[in-house]
């Protein structure tokens, strides 16, 4: 899709960026279905308190996003992140409910945070700097073009395809537009990676269950960047969920990306802190920074929760009982 | 003026807000277990692991009500006994396997149900029709994707020890050597204790169809019970042969046993039958414990097989309120949004 429109300058940058939240809108018209949640218990609760389902939140937001209905969308948005504050694609989406209801400014931060808890995240780089643009913090904005073309040249892994160079490439083309613009200059809006992103979105959750089962698969192959790639696009369908977030923790551990990996099974254990995976794993990334007296820790929760013994009980244990013989060995 | 007040009163309701967090809803799964209802707690209705693996449109009322039999001959003598005990035991223990499988509580009866096929096993992603499996997807193994989704039916296991291959697509030369591949590289279990695997070999070559009639039985908590009882004994034997590490495994799966059993006890007022079945257990595990540390596990052990046989009686006194019960299945069927009539 390519939209054209006559802009002024700068401000009418917002329009565009509000344009893009507009046909998000379109797309909710077009017959793509957001489907419920698939399966499992449909028993009312019991408890009288008022409850949050973030995963449902998420996708109320999307959908209002798609209807145009951004007040909406901010609400929701709002709820899944008072949840998970960090969840990277609640955080684009509440900068585009923002900007939907023309609060620029206020929709910085948002992009901020998503593009902090994913550097490589094309499109909220992208957002923000046409945000700059339209708030003529020109410096920042070109600070994100640098960090946009930046990707294609630190991008090495298995991930960086060809579908992904040429995405960078519509991303700095649109920035450097938005920055070159002049009065009454015709700006051209090539596939917008928002929408790209929403049509993702809006597809049925047992879409996100697939590529969330794609990417166990990847993970087993032990092709962790592959699967991290998967885990977020069922992230992006499906929204906070912990066994998601468990396994990105899981992949980005394995990559050797540590402090990310920490972050991850944090946010899956805010979502619940009950999560017998998060809690395993969470121990074994203390095993591996050498905090055996954490991991323990994480041991002895997992005791509590598993009455009838599980596995991910012995798995840690077992790995603990391997670490502790290995320091005793090396005294 | 007025705005210095609306903010200072925005950013309260902020604070107030972020101090005050909403309760979240509890989460469905996403993975390929998501099938299972989830409890709500203290007002848990129906939360069946087994769910999971079942084909929804099939009768699940009968599969949760009812066990397939298991046809098996007699064991020659009192060593093939033990070993034939230690397979069953293995066979229906998720702890087998390791990875997904076992966190999904998947045993070797979940596809080979008594011992045979299961035409009603369907899991999303390794099913293709109702009773097949795709034994060569990374979505358990570690090394066996082969790039390709190509379910196979499920075989019935009776009959298979005369074979010269065991496994339609990673064939074994022995069934001993199926086995241990099919628990390291299809489960990514850790390799089992000799004993675990000579059992399951032991179990899957005495099942035999000669002379068996009843295809089905109901599922009982006197049997479940005296499954976990079994394996508590059986642990009481592989020490007195000198096998701790089986031991372990017997003991570790006679807790996952009296989890299935829990499962069935659910509702307010079996809080007294699950604290039971929870105090037997950690019974147990404080008997790994004692195990791995060298000490003399006899006294415990004894006190354990003892106690649940307490439990056992109790629990049958509450037999009606649970899932056991056909009835109260049937309820907590509908109340789950599920058919038990279809």
């Amino acid at each position: 899709m390519s939209t054209k429109y006559r802009a002024a300058p700068r401000i009418n940058i917002l329009s565009a960026i509000a344009l893009a939240v507009a046909l998000l809108a379109g797309l909710g018209l077009t017959g793509i279905v957001h489907a419920a949640g698939s399966g499992g218990s449909s028993l009312p609760s019991q408890q009288s308190r008022p409850q949050v389902d973030p995963e449902q939140s998420y996708r109320d937001g999307v959908a209002a996003l798609s209807a145009g209905d951004y007040k909406t969308a901010e609400k929701k948005f709002g709820e899944v992140l008072s949840i998970s504050r960090k969840h990277t694609e609640a955080n684009y989406y509440m900068g585009l409910a923002k900007i939907g209801r023309g609060k620029h400014k206020a929709s910085v931060r948002y992009f901020e945070r998503a593009i902090k808890g994913r550097p490589d995240f094309i499109e909220a780089r992208e957002q923000l700097a046409l945000v700059f643009v339209t708030l003529e913090k020109i410096d920042d904005a070109q600070e994100q073009l640098a960090a946009i073309r930046a990707l294609s040249e630190n991008c090495t892994d298995e991930t960086c395809n060809e579908d992904y160079i040429k995405r960078i490439g519509v991303a700095v083309a649109k920035v450097e537009a938005a920055l070159g613009a002049g009065d009454g200059e015709e700006i051209s809006l090539g596939p917008d990676g928002a929408l790209q992103i929403a049509v993702l979105a809006l597809a049925p959750r047992a879409v996100g269950a697939d590529r969330y089962g794609d990417a166990v698969k990847l993970i087993n192959q032990q092709r962790f960047a592959e699967a991290v790639s998967k885990l977020y696009q069922a992230q992006e369908i499906i929204g906070p969920h912990p066994d998601i977030l468990n396994y990105l923790g899981f992949a980005h551990r394995r990559m050797g990306k540590f402090d990310q990996a920490q972050d991850y099974y944090t946010a899956a254990l805010e979502l619940d802190p009950d999560h017998l995976g998060a809690t395993e794993y969470l121990g074994e990334l203390y095993l591996e920074l050498g905090e055996i007296k954490k991991a323990r820790r994480q041991l002895a929760k997992l005791d509590q929760l598993c009455a009838f013994g599980c596995a991910q009980y012995e798995d840690l244990a077992r790995l603990i009982e391997v670490k502790t013989s290995i320091r005793r060995a090396g005294r | 003026m007025a705005l210095t007040i609306k903010r200072a009163t925005v950013a309260a309701l902020i604070a107030l807000a972020a101090c005050s967090p909403k309760e979240r809803a509890e989460t469905e799964p996403v993975d390929a277990f998501a099938n299972a209802s989830r409890s709500f707690g203290e007002q848990a209705v129906l939360s069946l692991r087994e769910l999971a693996w079942l084909d929804p449109s099939a009768d699940v009322f009968a599969m949760l009500s009812n066990d397939r039999r298991e046809c098996i001959r007699p064991a020659e003598n009192i060593d093939t006994q033990y070993l034939v005990d230690i397979g069953r035991v293995a066979f229906q223990s998720p702890m087998l396997f390791g990875g997904l499988a076992a966190r999904g509580g998947l045993s070797c009866e979940s596809c080979h149900s008594g011992g045979r096929d299961n035409p009603n096993f369907f899991l999303k992603g390794l099913s293709g029709e109702a009773g097949t499996a795709d034994v060569t997807s990374a979505l358990f193994s570690k090394i066996r994707e082969d790039g390709v989704f190509n379910p196979v039916p499920i075989p019935s296991l009776v009959g298979i020890a005369g074979k010269t291959a065991f496994g339609t697509q990673a064939p074994a030369p022995s069934l001993h050597d199926f086995i241990e591949s099919a628990v390291t590289d299809e489960f990514q279990g850790a390799p089992p204790p000799p004993a675990v695997v000579d059992g399951l070999s032991a179990y899957i070559t005495h099942l035999d169809d000669t002379g068996c009639t009843a295809a089905t039985t109901t599922r009982a908590i006197a049997d479940d019970m005296r499954q976990a009882r079994r394996a508590m004994e059986l642990a009481g034997e592989a020490l007195a042969r000198d096998d701790a590490a089986t031991a372990d495994f017997l003991l570790l799966s006679a807790q996952g046993r009296l989890g299935r059993v829990h499962e069935r006890f659910a509702g307010p007022e079996l809080k007294d039958q699950r604290r039971a079945l929870e105090r037997l257990s950690r019974n147990i595990a404080a008997i790994r414990a004692e195990l791995s540390d060298g000490d003399d596990t006899r006294a415990g052990l004894a006190a354990a097989i003892a106690g649940a046989k307490t439990v056992a009686a109790d629990l049958e006194q509450h037999r009606r309120q649970s899932l056991y019960d056909v009835e109260t299945l049937r309820a907590a069927l509908r109340a789950a949004g599920r058919n038990p009539d279809p």
